[in-house]
């Protein structure tokens, strides 16, 4: 894909060139597992496991397998730049993709700052061998890697901006080179240990085959000690994270990204158990331990010949591969001096790569401002994405001390993953049916849960093992966060909102609005009557919103034949509401669905109170009122009123049933105002219970009714011009329902509230409101005030996965409605 | 990106195919799990050895298991790969 012009929405789109084969997209993955992790992390991680890293590596390789395949099923499904963070956007509600993203962002530069720094350490020490005299002119081995790591980063970034094939091509070399002297490492550790006088000799005290790998798991380090070297070490298999972030670059994307997935898995593992079995299997402990004195290490004094070299490995760090190469490779040092080099310039490679990619993928969604979703003209790269990433990391290697951030970097990566193995399950049941998926996992959702489970298993370890990695993490997602709901969630809506085909603002433009959608000016009048006295008491303006439907086969810009048509409903309403003397402005917008635009209106206008007509009872099992009402009470929180259409102007009675004082004040000022034209009429509370209640009772309900009218729900006092006119009824029944249906019959209109019964169906009323809606023998109004804003995202929250749980399979029809289609 | 987003995308099926792809995976599923309790032995028999001659046994094993699950799954990459070309070729 390069740049396109999409004939459909007309707008100029944005995209990637399929330039990487199999092949390609292999090493990527394997140069980014085999990075800076093998040649840096090995020797810790023997100190802590013993030889049983062999079996951490092998235990790290199943756990990782079964997020290898949510992976390679998402990544052949919806290959587009972004992996993980794309996935985690379809798949889970709210900013749960944003912070996905930013994690993401964030852990890879992390990354890439790390192998830059590696990439330094390994210069210098090759420079020190060489002779070369950097401390004459003031570079010590901190300078040192500082030096080089920034010249490094920049270079990748230049080798990233000439593209994904130039990228490619770079990295094969490298991780093909990497591999070679991993493979010369372990030829020449394995003949020293089984056949030392083979072929020639080298080094001293070979032969001792698999001698110093007993015990296997040593009694000093145990499971803990396995554990620990798997929290260690596990970041290094996810090369696959950077494989799916190039999606949008690889050539038959369905059927090579899952298999770059699984094949980058069957080199990596090996190779990483390979390296353990050689370096705890060939190396010996007298000789690390002089190395470690020719490097000026500090030696502790229980470090003698006779402890196990694993134990002494610990202490020679990220040169501890190359020292014990120097033992039986012929110039092992410098080999493995050259490996390392090569090492962290491929995973600096990937690394740059993946989180380029992330940021361009956040700046196409507008999480991240513009700029990072600008593609390069002739070199089809993000290249201010880039140029961005780039600069972060050259920032971290600078400046940062960096090793501090880098485990907070590791549990970002775990909380990706978990939140990707959730992702997998619910795009499933959102799309599974609209899918081409080139490999769909076996066992689900057993895989996912378990990716899930040793995900959080192992986040958690972290907490015990690096609590401060924690406080990171959560100071990094408070940021993300923070920027997400002053600025991404904005920008985000704005670019899912439908478009506005003509619009006529009122000259005094108030804060606030009633929003009224108009479908036909005669049934919106009673809607129009009641949103203008709240907008002329409340001191806000009348937004009168005719929507114009396309089917979701025709693009919005189809609509425009349709203004001309619709044009005379809105004028028709407007000049309806003029003669309330309120500020008017009238909006037409196109969208597939009329919610969107009704939500979309909602949150321009910063609408207060929202007013809807509803043609009757609808029998779905899905819905509680109807699925477009719904849907917008879903997303909007405003004051919603949601009334039955009827021709009958003149009220006389109505009935409002309090079932709890909280939420009466907005049904009384609704009736207070539809009633403001008759001073005659009645209105009626009614509160229902099971048993007697006692004139104090009644009072004290009485007392906290208005209480809530006075105090609570944002000044609706304002809206009721008399409380003399309620009066206020008891009755004693059993079946409430039934009761309240009963005495409807004698009102012109019966309000109710929302319903307390089920807690995350607040926002849609509640199926108690619903059923009575159905029984009711009078027109009904259904009221639901607004909430506290945090109260609304969490039943947000929670009606996502409830609803997935509602949609079950893909295949069905409920599904398909559930999307719209 | 959102549910338009992936449309213009050109990631979903064209509509006329929705619901005609099972989602059930198309990997020999009794040969993966058998290659995963391979894999799972394996690294029993690498704890069992404890250091002698079946902890090497075990890892050799674990690399069989590896590279057999491996070449199940890709098997499996390429069946559901035809299968998702022959609803397409319907359209040629």
């Amino acid at each position: 894909m390069s740049n396109t012009t999409s004939e459909e929405s007309g707008k100029t789109g944005v995209g990637l060139s399929r330039d990487l084969s199999l092949f390609d997209i292999t090493m990527i993955g394997v140069g980014a597992m085999i990075g800076a992790g093998i040649f840096v992390l090995t020797g810790e991680a023997a100190g802590v496991a013993g030889p049983a890293l062999i079996l951490s590596f092998a235990l790290n390789g199943i756990v990782t397998i079964f997020t290898a395949m949510v992976y390679a099923e998402l990544g052949s499904a919806i290959p587009e730049a972004g992996g993980g963070y794309l996935w985690i956007k379809e798949g889970l509600p709210g900013s749960n993709a944003f912070l996905a993203g930013w994690m993401s962002w964030f852990a890879h530069a992390v990354a890439g700052a790390l192998y830059a720094l590696g990439f330094g350490a390994f210069v210098y020490e090759l420079l020190r061998m060489l002779e070369v005299p950097l401390l004459q002119y003031g570079i010590d081995l901190t300078l040192g890697k500082k030096i080089f790591g920034v010249f490094i980063a920049t270079t990748f970034a230049y080798i990233n901006f000439r593209g994904a094939s130039e990228t490619g091509k770079a990295g094969n070399i490298v991780t093909i080179l990497k591999v070679i002297v991993i493979g010369i490492f372990c030829f020449f550790g394995l003949k020293f240990m089984f056949f030392p006088d083979w072929w020639f000799s080298f080094g001293e005290g070979g032969g001792m085959a698999t001698s110093q790998l007993q015990p296997f798991i040593p009694d000093e380090t145990g499971w803990l000690g396995i554990l620990s070297a798997m929290g260690l070490t596990f970041i290094a298999f996810e090369g696959y994270e950077i494989i799916v972030q190039a999606g949008e670059e690889v050539k038959e994307p369905r059927k090579n990204i899952p298999k770059a997935v699984f094949w980058s898995l069957a080199i990596v593992v090996p190779i990483y158990m390979l390296v353990a079995f050689v370096l705890v299997g060939a190396s010996q402990s007298e000789l690390l331990i002089s190395a470690l004195h020719t490097i000026g290490a500090d030696v502790p004094a229980q470090l003698t010949a006779e402890v196990a070299n694993w134990k002494i490995l610990r202490h020679v760090g990220e040169l501890g591969l190359a020292r014990a190469a120097a033992q039986f490779v012929p110039y092992g040092a410098v080999l493995i001096l050259v490996g390392g080099v090569l090492s962290t310039m491929s995973a600096l490679n990937a690394t740059t790569f993946s989180s380029t990619r992330v940021s361009f993928a956040m700046g196409r969604d507008k999480n991240l401002p513009d700029v990072f979703a600008e593609i390069h003209p002739d070199k089809h790269t993000p290249h201010l994405a880039l140029f961005w990433t780039a600069c972060l990391i050259i920032f971290m290697v600078a400046f940062v001390p960096i090793t501090t951030v880098a485990a907070a970097a590791d549990i970002m990566f775990l909380l990706l993953f978990l939140q990707v193995n959730i992702a997998v399950i619910t795009i499933r049941k959102k799309y599974g049916d609209k899918l081409a998926y080139g490999y769909l996992m076996p066992f689900y959702p057993v895989v996912p849960i378990i990716g899930i489970v040793t995900k959080l298993a192992l986040a958690l370890f972290m907490f015990d093992h690096y609590p401060i990695a924690w406080v990171y993490v959560i100071a990094w997602l408070a940021v993300g966060f923070g920027i997400y709901r002053f600025y991404a969630m904005d920008r985000e809506r704005e670019k899912e909102a439908t478009p506005i085909l003509a619009e006529e603002k009122t000259m005094d433009v108030k804060p606030n609005s009633v929003l009224i959608p108009v479908a036909n000016p005669e049934t919106s009048q009673q809607h129009i009557d009641l949103g203008a006295r709240i907008a002329r008491l409340s001191d806000s303006q009348l937004v009168l919103l005719h929507v114009i439907t396309v089917p979701s086969q025709l693009p919005p810009r189809a609509a425009t034949d349709f203004v001309e048509k619709a044009r005379p409903i809105l004028d028709k309403a407007r000049e309806y509401a003029e003669q309330y003397d309120v500020p008017v402005s009238t909006q037409m917008r196109v969208g597939h669905k009329p919610a969107d635009a009704i939500i979309h209106t909602a949150q321009d206008k910063n609408t207060e109170y929202l007013i809807m007509g509803w043609k009757g009872a609808v029998h779905k099992k899905e819905t509680v009122i109807g699925s477009n009402i719904d849907h917008v009470l879903k997303e909007s929180n405003t004051h919603a009123i949601v009334m039955q259409q009827n021709g009958q102007k003149a009220l006389n009675r109505i009935l409002v049933p309090v079932a709890n004082p909280e939420t009466a004040p907005l049904g009384l000022a609704v009736a207070s105002l539809l009633m403001e034209d008759n001073p005659k009429g009645k209105i009626d509370l009614l509160h229902v219970t099971p048993d007697e209640m006692s004139p104090e009772e009644k009072g004290e309900f009485k007392d906290k009714v208005f209480e809530f009218v006075r105090e609570k729900e944002g000044g609706q006092e304002a809206l009721i011009a008399d409380k003399s006119r309620f009066s206020f009824n008891f009755i004693t029944s059993k079946d409430h329902e039934k009761a309240i249906a009963e005495r409807s019959g004698d009102y012109d209109r019966i309000v109710l509230g929302t319903s307390q019964d089920e807690f995350f169906r607040r926002k849609v009323f509640g199926k108690t409101p619903a059923r009575l809606a159905d029984q009711a023998r009078c027109p009904v109004i259904f009221v639901r005030p607004k909430q506290p804003g945090f109260k609304f995202e969490m039943q947000d929250f929670f009606q996502f996965f409830r609803e997935l749980e509602e949609m079950g399979h893909p295949n069905n029809e409920n599904s398909k409605k559930q999307q719209g289609n | 990106m959102s549910y338009e987003d992936l449309e213009e995308h050109n990631i979903f099926l064209p509509e006329e195919h929705w619901d005609e792809l099972d989602l059930s995976s198309s990997v020999n599923q009794p040969l993966l799990l058998f290659t995963i309790i391979l894999g799972l032995v394996s690294c029993a028999l690498m704890v069992i050895g404890g250091g002698d001659a079946l902890t090497w046994i075990g890892a050799g094993l674990f690399f069989v298991f590896l590279y057999s699950f491996t070449w199940v799954s890709n098997a499996g990459i390429e069946n559901q790969n035809e299968t998702v070309d022959k609803v397409m070729e319907k359209d040629r």
